[in-house]
């Protein structure tokens, strides 16, 4: 999120002369929504989300960082106590009317822990679980609907792959991620 | 040190004689910033490895760049361990035919690497202190493609072939009767020095934020 906001920043100011990206004709999106995922062994979780997105008014591509907040999980296999999520990326969107599909893909990064599997620490006596950061990646396709000059809505859906990997056994960070907020635009 | 500038004459000489305006998509002095996710294939233990990292690409000339990368790749070593890798170094790369929106090109280059492998504890074992880790460098080379989607943004793919040099990771994955895996980490003997490999494919967005010169 902080290398979007960064990658905006450069693209408004460092080649303002430029008209496709001067800044006043930078398109910013900010959001901020509930995010309901699916595990596998009919496993839920909750997370909030946000992200912030940089793209020229006229053009198609959007760059895009998007932050997940691990709420807490419920079902058959709740296997985290902590799931935090960042990600980066680029997005396509398909139109420019009032309501846009769009397709994208992030790589990110996890940092996680797992509430089943840890390891036994001799000299605390007690079961430790590692927190630990790993590679996650995503591919995303939704749509925004732009009702007002400020706010907009957007409805989304993500796949995540990864592996969360710490000193025990690995659990697999796979998740179908749903997303329904509501944001500004500038 | 001396290989750089070598590798600029050589590439130089064959470039010379192509058309002197290669691509309105890459210009000298363009500087961009990426993203990038890689897999690791075909390494020491034959596990895929997923990383992801960053990069930016600096275009010295019409027909050469270098781009400049770190990596954190982790691995599941079949459930009986892990091991993660850092990669950071560069490449230089060479665009050897003139294109439009797709645009190849071939690619090399060195990093230093960290590689840790750590055995699987359990609830009722504690292996952490068989944790083994080391440094080393690495030289890399492949080929690969930019797309552009527009002027400023373009989605490459690429793949490298990475040879590790100097000491290397003194384990071994071993297959058990019940088809589970057991990683042994020897420390009873001095590591030697070996090469290793594997091969990354990597994909990453890039968006040009400045044209230096």
């Amino acid at each position: 999120m902080v290398l979007a906001l960064i990658l905006g920043v450069f693209a408004g100011n460092v080649n303002a002369q430029e008209n496709e990206t001067a800044p006043d004709k930078i398109k910013i999106k900010t959001a901020l929504s509930f995010s309901a995922g699916l595990l596998t062994e009919n496993t839920q979780t909750i997370q909030l989300h946000g992200y912030i997105g940089v793209r020229p008014k006229q053009g198609r591509i959007e760059l895009r960082g998007d932050g997940f907040y691990f709420v807490n999980s419920v079902g058959d296999r709740p296997r985290f106590t902590i799931n935090h999520q960042l990600y980066a990326g680029a997005f396509y969107r398909f139109s420019d009317a009032q309501i846009q599909p769009y397709v994208g893909f992030q790589p990110g990064i996890a940092y996680a822990q797992s509430s089943e599997y840890g390891r036994f620490n001799e000299a605390s006596n007690a079961v430790q679980y590692k927190k630990t950061i790993n590679p996650v990646g995503s591919v995303t396709g939704g749509l925004d609907f732009f009702a007002e000059k400020l706010f907009f809505m957007f409805i989304e859906t993500r796949y995540i792959f990864g592996k969360h990997k710490a000193d025990s056994y690995p659990v697999f960070l796979d998740e179908w991620r749903f997303s329904f907020g509501l944001g500004f635009h500038f | 040190m001396r290989i750089f500038p070598l590798f600029i004459l050589f590439f130089g000489l064959i470039h010379n004689g192509m058309s002197q305006e290669l691509n309105p998509y890459l210009e000298k002095g363009d500087l961009s910033l990426g993203l990038r996710s890689t897999t690791s294939l075909f390494g020491h233990d034959n596990v895929p490895g997923l990383g992801t990292g960053g990069q930016f690409r600096l275009q010295l000339f019409d027909f050469l760049s270098t781009e400049w990368f770190a990596d954190w790749i982790t691995m599941d070593l079949q459930g009986a361990g892990t091991r993660n890798n850092a990669h950071i170094g560069w490449s230089v790369l060479f665009y050897p035919k003139k294109t439009e929106k797709f645009m190849t090109y071939l690619i090399a280059g060195h990093c230093f690497d960290y590689a840790e492998v750590t055995p699987l504890s359990t609830a009722f074992l504690d292996r952490t202190d068989e944790r083994i880790s080391r440094w080393s460098s690495a030289v890399q080379g492949g080929v690969g493609a930019h797309y552009f989607l527009s002027d400023r943004f373009n989605l490459t793919f690429s793949t490298q072939y990475m040879l590790h040099l100097g000491q290397h990771l003194d384990y071994e994955l071993i297959q058990l009767a019940d088809d589970s895996y057991y990683l042994e980490t020897d420390h009873s003997s001095a590591a030697e020095e070996a090469i290793e490999t594997h091969v990354l494919l990597t994909l990453s967005l890039n968006y040009r934020i400045a044209d230096l010169w």
